[in-house]
């Protein structure tokens, strides 16, 4: 289980209603895995809001991913740094002010560096195309508005970013389905969270969990406490299983399931596909086309992101890194 | 058999309501106009529903009088939607209208997924009951509040405050047709159906509170009709 490794498919189709009104996908989506102290797999997507004042939505979705997947990742090969810069041998409460300082870097460095770089990208897009039509100061993100989910996973940890719609469900080993931010993140109608709005910092969801040696998952916790807290019943944490398989997706794939339950079975149903070769062959060659039946449903764009975890002795080597996903560290 | 992944697939659900006024005023010329402005209104309805293959129109209407009462009860796909002629005596009690319309918009009624519901209320008067309390019990319902509503004045008569009430938004730009003939009935009626109907079909999303004033982006309506007009025809 030493060798664990994430591997990622993902793609995104443009909508039957933007085909029929002949706008661009507004969606974006982008992947990397990086090497190095910690080898750590990192996936964004964004959903481009596509309403009539949002002209530039496609160009934000894009700039988010893209600063998403440096950041994350930059943030993840840190999390090894801290660690040695934290943990103090004879101090047994090390593990939790490691938990806590990463916790806190996520909504206190990351997420504020996400924000200020998108930011940054926005303006100097604007200052090159000035807007077509009058912006007042506090509108001048509104064209390029999106939403952004980010999901890192290394052989120890995963880190989860969500700022307005889509979904992130998490294929436990025993196969059950847990929607992450479910409750937070519902929202009637068409309105969503949008890294366009004022102060988005406090509108992300984020979630920091840690995989044992043994993929034994802890949530918030870490795999050497395991122990001295099962052995302290007020302070026993839920075990479960690390994940098998991470779906994330933007809201054109929910939207086109009759119900929650069809939807959630489609984790299922993938994951159960990508744990041999021939179903990850499968997904691969008939993702398309089934973005497309999902999109003839929903009539909105359509993103997927699948991040599975395959061990050595079964590996996919980097088969289904996608041509146009490059490192960016 | 296809191995695509995950369960049923469905179109995306848009809850189409008809809040109509059958009170006594409406008697006469109006309730029978009304009764063709809305069959003549159906085909092109069904034209927007087929032009948006991934949403499934299904329509409800709701009369007011002395009380209220669902006059087409069962959500009917568009396509196979029949209209059943009005007819009108009593008060004007569309309190007790918009109560039908909270009940059938709570969030446990209304289909998973759904695209915002619109709602197209039509009267020639004022209220007779307490109207109040239940439109505010509508706008703090998730899906009241996300719902896209006109309305239409039949005549000089109606109450434009209470109908620019129930529309919500920015007054000048929101504002109540006033149909006051005829042809401006069935003008109105036709793009109040349609309209608002494909511009919610066709989701866009948008940050949230971005405008407080129109949370669609609908079309303006036509205009009033010119040029000479038959005088029986007026209202």
């Amino acid at each position: 289980m030493e060798n664990t490794k994430w591997s990622c498919i993902c793609k995104t189709v443009v909508g039957d209603t933007h085909l029929r009104k002949g706008t661009p996908n507004q969606d974006a989506e982008q992947w990397a895995t990086l090497s190095g102290e910690v080898a750590v797999s990192v996936l964004a997507i964004s959903d481009g809001h596509g309403s009539e004042r949002c002209t530039r939505s496609h160009i934000g979705s894009k700039i988010a991913t893209e600063v998403a997947v440096d950041l994350l990742g930059k943030f993840c090969q840190s999390i090894h740094t801290r660690g040695i810069e934290l943990k103090d041998p004879k101090d047994s409460a090390s593990p939790a002010v490691l938990q806590n300082s990463i916790k806190l870097g996520i909504r206190r460095e990351l997420v504020p560096a996400i924000i200020q770089a998108w930011s940054r990208r926005v303006l100097e897009d604007l200052q090159k195309n000035p807007i077509e039509f009058e912006l007042s100061p506090e509108e001048k993100f509104l064209p390029y508005g999106a939403t952004l989910i980010a999901v890192a996973l290394s052989k120890n940890f995963g880190v989860f970013l969500q700022l307005g719609d889509g979904d992130i469900l998490v294929v436990e080993e025993d196969n059950t389905v847990v929607h992450l931010f479910q409750e937070e993140g519902a929202k009637i109608g068409d309105e969503t969270n949008s890294l366009c709005q004022k102060d988005p910092a406090k509108l992300f969801q984020t979630e920091y969990q840690v995989y044992s040696p043994k993929l034994n998952s802890i949530q918030g916790s870490d795999p050497e406490c395991v122990e001295v807290q099962a052995s302290t019943p007020k302070n026993v944490p839920q075990k479960k299983f690390a994940p098998k398989t991470i779906l994330v997706s933007t809201d054109g794939y929910s939207n086109a399931f009759s119900s929650d339950e069809s939807f959630r079975k489609s984790a299922s149903d993938f994951s159960q596909m990508l744990s041999t070769e021939q179903g990850q062959a499968e997904v691969q060659r008939s993702l398309e086309t089934w973005l497309r039946e999902y999109s003839s449903f929903s009539g909105d764009d359509v993103t997927l992101g699948l991040l599975y975890r395959h061990d050595s002795e079964n590996a996919v080597e980097q088969q289904n890194l996608p041509a146009n996903n490059q490192p960016v560290i | 058999m296809s191995n695509r992944p995950g369960g049923e697939l469905a179109k995306r659900p848009l809850q189409f309501f008809w809040l109509c006024d059958c009170s006594g005023s409406m008697r006469g010329q109006k309730i029978q106009q009304l009764n063709f402005a809305i069959k003549e209104a159906i085909p092109a309805m069904v034209q927007v529903a087929n032009s948006n293959p991934n949403v499934a129109v299904q329509v409800r209407a709701i009369t007011f009088s002395s009380g209220a009462a669902w006059h087409i009860g069962t959500a009917t796909e568009i396509q196979n939607f029949v209209w059943t002629d009005l007819t009108a005596s009593g008060a004007t009690d569309l309190g007790k209208a918009l109560d039908l319309l909270c009940d059938a918009l709570d969030i446990n009624q209304m289909p998973e997924r759904g695209l915002p519901p619109v709602v197209v209320l039509v009267s020639d008067g004022n209220p007779t009951d307490n109207y109040k309390a239940p439109f505010e019990r509508l706008i703090r319902m998730p899906w009241g509040g996300k719902s896209v509503r006109i309305s239409i004045a039949i005549g000089d008569d109606a109450d434009l405050d209470v109908l620019q009430q129930f529309m919500g938004g920015d007054p000048r730009e929101n504002r109540p047709l006033v149909a006051k003939n005829a042809q401006d009935l069935v003008n109105y009626i036709k793009w109040a159906s349609t309209v608002p109907l494909n511009a919610v079909s066709r989701p866009a999303s948008r940050p949230e509170g971005s405008s407080s004033t129109a949370h669609i982006d609908i079309p303006k309506p036509p205009p009033p009709t010119t040029g000479p007009i038959d005088p029986s025809s007026v209202f």
